[in-house]
């Protein structure tokens, strides 16, 4: 029996349910994780935000921080609490701009990325180093666009979300997705590897 | 809904997208191609840890995980001035008594007599010139009324109480009542006709002495400032 985002939320709240909690993160780890791996670009601080999100979530759930307002929106409200994670570390990682863990992160991404779906070893490849072309494309987005982008793509928000979470209209939001996609085109077909895209 | 965004849209529908219109086919084309590139990426999953983490918190919903924040605390300053002043009061009030005990104390600490001795000897003269002064009838005379009486000696006060034959009719005092009065608790050397019998003593012995009167003209100049001045004899004494 598929249980709605917010019953799961109630019974956690209401009852103490660990089977529940488990179930919504479990749910929703691959949206939250994506995009703050979008934002971030390492793995480590991904990991430390994911989870700082979701101490921020549990204080609020259990009244100790903030509160929390069952509109049957909760994964828009634990994706604001993970933006907010975010941008608080990008803000922090601009004041010291000699900590860079890029290295460590592209050891670890690639076998923590690898599906195990039992592919042939050509195509995971491929398709890895599409990830990876994509992934530099989208990092050299503007702030702007690669938000929208990585807060529909990969945490599934509606543009309305969207629109309320960072603050700007719909057209607004649209039109950041639009350019998003557009100037992804153009930096892939740029980009000598093109043709593993064609592909 | 603008048509701007009917490609986008076309491929991100939810909700609030609004019926399909005409949309410029080469471009969602071209958008479905990243698309279709951007679910190709394979979804990223946080580390076991991170996980663990999450779960740990949610069974221990208030000691694990970042301490929430504390809430305001009241203000003390309130609490504080009505504090430092009842301290401040109270230790100015124990100076103010200390001071007050101090300066009380030495007198509380004399004899009744020592506190009264302008009534004990009202018009006396300085009791170390009468004991010193070598007077010629000292023998007739009686001894000189003591500026300082002490109460404490029972023989004293017997004296007193003998050399009073003139006011017996007033107050009969013997040696014997006086002992008396000293066992009873001690004498009330404040009491009003005692200082006044002890007057009309010190005026009888005056008038008894008015013939051994000092010759004030015979007397040796005084220094100006000497208080502490030698005894001078009576002009009948002196041997020039």
């Amino acid at each position: 029996m598929h249980q709605t985002d917010e019953e799961l939320v109630a019974q956690y709240v209401e009852r103490g349910d660990q089977r529940a909690f488990r179930v919504l993160v479990e749910r929703h780890q691959e949206r939250l994780f994506g995009y703050l791996m979008g934002m971030v670009r390492d793995r480590e601080v991904a990991n430390d935000l994911f989870q700082e999100t979701f101490f921020r979530v549990i204080s609020a759930l259990n009244n100790q921080r903030g509160g929390y307002e069952m509109q049957g929106r909760w994964l828009a409200w634990t994706m604001r609490i993970a933006r907010n994670a975010a941008l608080d570390h990008l803000r922090s990682r601009k004041k010291w701009v000699d900590v860079d863990g890029r290295a460590a992160e592209d050891d670890a991404s690639f076998w923590d990325a690898l599906p195990d779906d039992g592919v042939a070893a050509d195509e995971q490849i491929h398709r890895l180093e599409q990830s990876e072309l994509l992934d530099a494309c989208i990092e050299r987005l503007p702030p702007e666009q690669r938000e929208v982008l990585l807060m529909r793509q990969e945490a599934e928000l509606t543009f309305r979300e969207i629109a309320e979470l960072t603050d700007c209209s719909i057209n607004t939001a649209l039109g950041r997705m639009r350019y998003a996609l557009l100037n992804l085109r153009r930096m892939m077909q740029a980009s000598p590897r093109k043709a593993l895209v064609e592909a | 809904m603008d048509d701007t965004f009917s490609s986008v849209w076309a491929l991100y529908p939810d909700e609030d997208a609004p019926p399909r219109s005409g949309a410029d086919l080469r471009e969602q084309e071209a958008l479905a191609e990243v698309k279709r590139a951007l679910d190709a990426r394979p979804r990223l999953r946080p580390s076991r840890a991170a996980l663990d983490a999450v779960f740990l918190a949610a069974e221990k919903p208030r000691s694990a995980g970042p301490r929430a924040d504390r809430g305001p605390r009241p203000r003390m300053r309130n609490r504080r001035i009505p504090l430092y002043s009842l301290t401040g009061a109270a230790f100015a009030f124990l100076i103010a008594l200390s001071i007050g005990v101090w300066r009380l104390a030495p007198e509380a600490g004399l004899s009744p007599a020592a506190s009264t001795p302008h009534l004990a000897a009202p018009e006396a003269p300085p009791a170390a010139e009468l004991a010193a002064a070598p007077a010629p009838r000292a023998e007739q005379t009686a001894p000189a009324a003591p500026a300082r009486p002490q109460p404490a000696a029972p023989e004293a006060a017997a004296r007193l109480a003998a050399a009073r034959p003139a006011e017996a009719s007033v107050r009969p005092a013997t040696a014997e009542e006086a002992r008396q009065a000293l066992e009873a608790g001690g004498y009330d050397w404040d009491e009003a006709d005692e200082v006044y019998h002890l007057h009309r003593r010190v005026e009888l012995l005056e008038a008894r002495s008015a013939e051994a009167a000092w010759d004030e003209e015979d007397l040796m100049p005084a220094p100006p400032s000497g208080r502490n001045l030698p005894l001078v004899q009576p002009a009948s004494m002196r041997q020039f």
